[in-house]
């Protein structure tokens, strides 16, 4: 049976929600170790400090100073891989981003930035 | 019928948008100082440019990914760190640049001190970038840049023995001081093929809605936008050899760039020199900050496009508000704008390794490209330029400290 | 007794045999479906790539890449799920001879 390829066609990828909007990338990948049965996949991460344990201890380090500076807390978001639809050229997830961590900073800035300026807001294309 | 358009409005895009402040200035010392002899650095990366920018539309639309994605996925976040970096610290200097290149072109035309016109530039460009869409800011500012055509008419209107530009497309030995020579040859190449602009042109086939039937427009649009853009490159080249090398002047700062086209054109001469630098600086300042935001949200996974309102990829649409704001201080500080283009134009040549390279592997990967990996002479074009642009790496600083003026 | 691991912090690493060997290192994890229907995938194999100059310079991607497009005769090792002790995620084991496992298959 064709299984898939979790660092070539999962890790990375661009993620997806139902409706196609963009909600980073599949920055981690969490395996079950159980006994006597295979690992089991149980979920994508996304958030920077994910990213951030990847590169190295000394970024991880970096991106934990910047939070604490910003007062900010790090926002990792955990998808449960049942929500994983398809793998293609994105990874589209069966959830709606909006429900996530995943565009708390988007938000944060549409709310607090981009709607107050003119022009920010309106119907979805210009 | 639709599609010769695209074509024609392609080609006419990278004609009106090759010219920028790298070019100007790199053209113009390379003649002021060398005659026609730098010629072959023009036609180099005229050609080197085509060929990157033909792989990363033809990446772009046979995987409906671009060239960032595809850095991303395919070699993970480790590697990917480099052309990050690399490109947002080579990008931010070349958006100062192309901002302090319209704030002179202002300068000159009205007196006002060129600091004084950086956040006035600066709001300008956000805003067309805030409320226009990608053929508003791609098609417009390189339509107007075909202003820039003004140079193959004043190079024809000086005479030049065309036979010597001829020969000066072939690489000779300096008559003197070599390291300049080289340093402005490596100077010129980092004007034309920089990251920035084939990064932009992958994310704009997306934007685009290229697929595999836009290939020949691709291929099309590539070749032709890059030879008559390097054309024109080549004519500043040639104006300056003709006009500064005689009077033996060098051109250290871009208000003695003012004369070029006077002896051919008269005061209108000074007029279109004028108009060339500011549009074509204010295209670029445009291009360079979305390129950015892509860099950033292509290689993070944020929501993009610039045919979204702002409000729909807010990341995106505040990394460019940023990156325009940042790299207006720079010119607002009173920064030397011409020395800020050599380091600017050096250091784009010295980074092209961390993307040239992985392009080579991307474009035979065939879960990437399908059918239309690489052919023999494709391989060997791209490969030849990875090799150059690793020689260029281990040149540059040397050059920049021996040749850097 | 679960444990979780970081499958992007296990890419990479270098596996090694009962007797302390380099192996190779950890460069995918194939998975399928558990049963059919249910959501939920399961670890099958795990590909280790034997090094070389090659992997070195451009990692597991470029070595795929020229064996798709040269034919160059692929390096590496697939092991089964079952072959691979991840008790100490940071120094994962096989825990049989290399011998004992099935000879090398093609990588993808």
């Amino acid at each position: 049976m064709k299984g898939i390829c979790l660092v070539h066609d999962v890790l990375d990828a661009q993620l997806v929600d139902r409706t196609r909007q963009k909600m980073g990338r599949a920055d981690g990948l969490v395996i079950e170790i159980r006994d006597g049965q295979p690992p089991r996949v149980a979920a994508v991460l996304v958030g920077g400090s994910i990213l951030a344990e990847r590169v190295g201890r000394w970024m991880s380090a970096l991106s934990s100073g910047v939070l604490r500076i910003l007062h900010a807390e790090s926002a990792v978001t955990r998808v449960p891989f049942e929500r994983v639809r398809v793998i293609g050229s994105c990874v589209e997830l069966d959830l709606d981003a909006g429900t996530t961590n995943a565009l708390r900073t988007e938000k944060w800035l549409d709310d607090h930035v981009v709607c107050r300026i003119p022009g920010g807001a309106g119907a979805e294309r210009k | 019928m639709k599609k010769i358009a695209e074509v024609a409005l392609g080609v006419i895009t990278g004609i009106g948008g090759f010219l920028e402040v790298g070019s100007l200035a790199t053209s113009a010392q390379g003649g002021a100082e060398f005659g026609f002899q730098l010629g072959w650095a023009v036609l180099l990366g005229s050609v080197s440019l085509m060929v990157l920018m033909e792989a990363s539309g033809r990446l772009a639309a046979v995987s409906n990914r671009t060239l960032v994605d595809q850095l991303r996925e395919r070699f993970g976040i480790r590697f990917f760190l480099a052309p990050l970096v690399v490109g947002l610290v080579v990008s931010l200097l070349v958006l100062s640049s192309e901002i302090g290149g319209v704030s002179l072109a202002l300068q000159m035309a009205t007196g006002v001190r060129f600091q004084l016109w950086a956040l006035p530039i600066a709001f300008l460009a956000w805003l067309l970038l805030w409320r226009g869409t990608f053929s508003l800011v791609e098609n417009g500012a390189a339509m107007l840049g075909l202003v820039s055509i003004v140079f193959a008419v004043g190079a024809a209107a000086l005479h030049p023995r065309w036979t010597s530009v001829g020969a000066g497309l072939l690489p000779t030995r300096p008559a003197h001081d070599t390291a300049r020579y080289w340093y402005l040859a490596v100077s010129i190449l980092g004007a034309s093929i920089s990251p920035y602009l084939y990064m932009f042109y992958s994310s704009g086939a997306i934007e685009d809605g290229w697929t595999t039937e836009d290939l020949w427009v691709n291929r099309v649009t590539s070749a032709l936008g890059n030879i008559f853009g390097g054309g024109l490159a080549l004519m500043v080249l040639v104006v300056a050899a003709l006009v500064f090398l005689p009077r033996h002047i060098h051109v250290d700062a871009y208000e003695q760039m003012g004369i070029i086209l006077t002896p051919a054109l008269g005061h209108q001469g000074f007029v279109f020199f004028l108009a060339t630098l500011g549009i074509t600086c204010f295209g670029t300042t445009l291009e360079i900050a979305l390129a950015i935001a892509y860099l950033l949200a292509q290689g993070l996974g944020w929501q993009w496009s610039e045919n979204m309102r702002p409000s729909q990829d807010s990341r995106f649409s505040v990394t460019y508000t940023a990156v325009i704001l940042l790299c207006a201080i720079p010119i607002l500080l009173g920064v030397n704008v011409l020395g800020l283009t050599n380091i600017s134009m050096v250091l784009t040549a010295a980074s092209l390794p961390v993307t040239v390279v992985p392009m080579v592997v991307l474009m035979n990967d065939r879960d990437v490209m399908g059918k239309s990996v690489n052919g023999l002479v494709a391989n060997l074009a791209l490969i030849a330029l990875a090799v150059m642009s690793c020689a260029i790496l281990l040149a540059a600083f040397p050059l920049q400290l021996l040749g850097g003026g | 007794m679960t444990r979780e691991i970081r499958v992007d912090l296990l890419e990479g690493r270098m596996v090694r045999d009962p007797a302390g060997r380099r192996v190779g290192r950890i460069r995918e994890l194939i998975a399928e479906v558990a049963h059919p229907g249910s959501g939920e995938y399961v670890v099958r194999e795990f590909h280790l790539s034997t090094g070389g100059l090659v992997e070195a310079l451009g990692g597991a991607h470029l070595a795929r890449v020229l064996t798709q497009r040269f034919g160059r005769r692929p390096t590496g090792l697939v092991i089964g799920w079952q072959d691979l002790d991840l008790s100490d995620a940071a120094r994962p084991r096989l825990r049989r001879p290399v011998a004992e496992i099935a000879p090398p298959a093609k990588e993808r």
